[in-house]
């Protein structure tokens, strides 16, 4: 619903002529608005089923609110504790993009501007990780995880974030193109240890290549299924993907309760990108116009 | 942890430079001992937790939320014991065991399987052999209806896994428009009005005709195909050779019938479609399984509760059930055959679990002693545990091998192109189906 009512104020005002009617603009903005409500409607959809019982969404199209949202979430908090799937989801996401944000930077730089003795080779054998299959690479995980004890921990999802090739990648090109070799040779004339040059001054100077990196590593955790099926071994640790899919009973679906579950476990993602995406987007193309 | 780890990185980027200062090798090395300390603390702490097998825990694993019910009040029986139990929807469920078993990691101590994988996992060498002392398993099997008995049991007649739930089928119908179109909704009266299929097939046209196309007798295929392929005589697969069985035969002509004279409403089963009819009152008979009951046309159909009724159809048929097996090598074979007979036979569960979730039983005495007293407003009071009581006793053992499920799948997939008319001939649909499981399992030999 909160989608459907921020779009439509915004079209109507745009609709409103100022002096005359353009005939390209009516054109251009009809297809907006059906664009927008194309968007708009499998999410509004999604919302609404999640207020209907079974029966109502299997024997007819409902585009109204129904008034089983209470029952629903009761049917689905009997079965799964959604909100301890949001902490399992935001522990594992947050940690592991965090991880993969610092080492990444910290990988990234060490092959950009240290020109030690197989720095070529030892970069192209990292980014020859990101050929193997993620599910091929699962396998391995498990046994090391099982070798460290360390199955059915949050640290066997955000561990092996640490070493995230496509992040090293991304943020090496970034460096090749903004920061300049004379920055750091300051930083040590004034006496900085290489630590302290990456922490105080490159790490900000990366901000905005990390933030869109950021963007893909959280949602590429929060939407993780395959590697918390296989890793985790008991339901109170399931993030939220694996919890929605519990919401499937054996025996047919009752689909207002997997709408509603399917709906919490979206939202708090849209509403945190609708407040901050200004932000982010505004960071990157600021890093781009520097480059 | 995270700080420490920074400067052990801190030390090797050094070491890469080649010329680094005694002092900051110094604070690297110191460095690396706090991580390898923090390490080894992590770890010890992790072992501590793990290795605690003496204590009183089970682990259960489960596709079905109906273990939940089980495992509570096992609970209640048992205070002493502690109950892990893991949940996961179905396909990644059987992933995920095939690959602690292959692993030998992690496997629970009991695991539930529902029939579809049953056949493909009981075969497993890893699944304790329940026939033998001390678990006797026959002593509760004997009890139970035949036909799970026959599932129950591996190649070489051991068991290998308990069922505790009871599948006979039945052909739901709706009242009203059994009394419209047959005259009666008097069970048995309906039961010998649709006793072949040549009836059916007969009502099915009539009814078509009536109702001016609205209404039909069979909600799809799939109602003809579940109880042909309950009465096999051969399995798909017989000594490395594949075997299409003349029931399966019979099938593809009697669908295709059907699908002709528009005898069944071409509805996918389970699709929203298929859900709706029964809502609406289109289609006349629905052949399902006992679990049909609270599972599919009370929670799709809330709304027409009293206007159903069961009979039998041409011949008497399964669908489903659930096994519980127990892993060989688990450190609770005590307390995993503890919750196995729970499930299976401990008489005040039983009872209770039948009544308050309306669940028949695989064990047929205690379906017994319920039959005279548990009745469905749903089914407009019928005595549905008598009804399905009797209608066990008569289904086939239809035999199982391990390609069942992917060799179905292909049987299914072809029987839809040749219902459809995307193959045109009922030999180049069987040639076809043919060169298909050829061309998944080599070792099958597929030729006719």
């Amino acid at each position: 619903m909160a989608n459907n009512t921020s779009v439509t104020p915004l079209t109507e005002k745009t609709l409103t002529p100022r002096s005359r009617v353009k005939w390209s603009h009516v054109i251009i903005y009809v297809l907006l608005i059906v664009l927008a409500i194309i968007c708009v409607v499998p999410f509004y959809i999604m919302i609404i089923y999640g207020t209907h019982t079974n029966a109502e969404i299997a024997s007819k199209f409902i585009f109204l609110p129904g008034r089983s949202l209470v029952e629903n979430y009761q049917s689905m908090m009997e079965n799964v504790n959604i909100w301890r799937g949001f902490m399992n989801s935001l522990i594992i996401s947050c940690c592991s993009t965090a991880l993969t944000l610092y080492f990444g930077a910290l990988n990234a730089y060490g092959f950009a501007k240290f020109n030690f003795k197989g720095n070529k080779i030892l970069f192209w054998f990292v980014l020859a990780t990101m050929m193997v299959p993620q599910q091929l690479g699962l396998v391995g995980t498990f046994r090391i995880m099982y070798l460290l004890h360390l199955l059915d921990t949050y640290a066997s999802l955000i561990l092996p974030a640490a070493a995230n090739a496509f992040a090293v990648f991304f943020v090496k090109q970034f460096i090749d193109g903004t920061i300049p070799n004379e920055i750091i040779e300051s930083a040590r004339v004034d006496g900085a240890g290489e630590f302290k040059t990456f922490n105080r001054i490159i790490l900000p100077m990366l901000v905005p290549a990390l933030a869109a990196l950021g963007i893909f590593s959280f949602i590429g955790s929060w939407n993780n299924f395959m590697g918390p099926l296989v890793l985790l071994f008991s339901n109170e640790k399931y993030p939220l993907p694996l919890l929605v899919q519990l919401l499937q009973g054996y025996y047919g679906t009752n689909y207002g309760v997997q709408y509603l579950g399917v709906a919490l476990s979206v939202l708090p993602i849209i509403i945190v990108f609708a407040i901050f995406s200004k932000r982010i987007i505004g960071s990157v193309a600021i890093g781009a116009v520097k480059g | 942890m995270k700080q420490f780890r920074l400067q052990a990185i801190v030390c090797f980027s050094n070491f890469s430079k080649g010329g680094a200062n005694r002092k900051m090798i110094k604070k690297g090395i110191s460095a690396l001992t706090i991580v390898l300390l923090g390490l080894s603390l992590i770890l010890s702490g992790c072992s501590s937790s793990t290795s605690a097998k003496n204590q009183k825990v089970l682990t259960i694993w489960t596709f079905t939320d109906e273990a939940k019910y089980a495992v509570k009040e096992f609970k209640k029986r048992y205070p002493d014991i502690k109950v892990n139990l893991l949940f996961i929807t179905n396909d990644n469920y059987v992933q995920k065991l095939i690959s602690v078993l292959q692993a030998g990691k992690k496997v629970p101590d009991v695991f539930f399987v529902e029939n579809t994988y049953w056949p493909q996992i009981k075969q497993i060498p890893l699944l304790e052999n329940l026939s033998k002392a001390p678990f006797n398993a026959t002593q509760i099997t004997d009890q139970q209806f035949q036909y799970i008995q026959d599932i129950e049991k591996d190649e070489k007649g051991n068991v290998k896994g308990l069922g505790y739930q009871g599948t006979p089928g039945a052909f739901y119908y709706r009242r009203d428009l059994a009394k419209k179109y047959l005259g009666t909704d008097d069970p048995d009266e309906v039961s010998q009005k649709i006793s072949s299929w040549d009836k059916i097939m007969a009502i099915g046209e009539k009814v078509v005709k009536e109702s001016g196309g609205k209404v039909h007798a069979l909600s799809s295929w799939s109602d003809i195909d579940i109880v042909q392929s309950s009465n096999i005589k051969k399995p798909w697969v017989v000594d490395g050779k594949l075997v299409i069985d003349q029931a399966r035969r019979d099938e593809l002509d009697l669908t295709k019938k059907a699908r002709e004279k528009n005898v069944e409403a071409k509805y996918e089963s389970w699709g929203s479609a298929w859900t709706a009819s029964m809502q609406e009152g289109t289609v006349m008979f629905y052949a399902e399984p006992t679990w049909g009951l609270p599972y599919i046309f009370e929670s799709n159909a809330p709304k027409t509760s009293g206007k159903w009724g069961l009979a039998n159809g041409p011949k008497a048929f399964s669908n489903g059930g659930t096994f519980i097996a127990m892993y060989s090598k688990s450190h609770h074979k005590d307390l995993a055959w503890k919750f196995m007979k729970f499930y299976t036979s401990d008489p005040t569960f039983s009872k209770k679990l039948a009544k308050s979730q309306q669940y028949f039983l695989s064990n047929k005495k205690i379906d017994a002693e319920l039959a005279s007293e548990l009745t469905s407003d749903f089914l407009a009071g019928q005595k549905y545990f008598d009804f399905f009581e009797k209608a066990g006793e008569a289904v086939p053992s239809a035999p199982q091998t391990k390609y069942d499920n992917d060799i179905n799948s292909i049987w299914n997939s072809k029987m839809n192109d040749y219902l459809n008319g995307r193959i045109k001939t009922k030999a180049k649909m069987l040639k076809e189906f043919r060169t298909e499981v050829g061309h998944d399992f080599p070792e099958i030999d597929a030729n006719e």
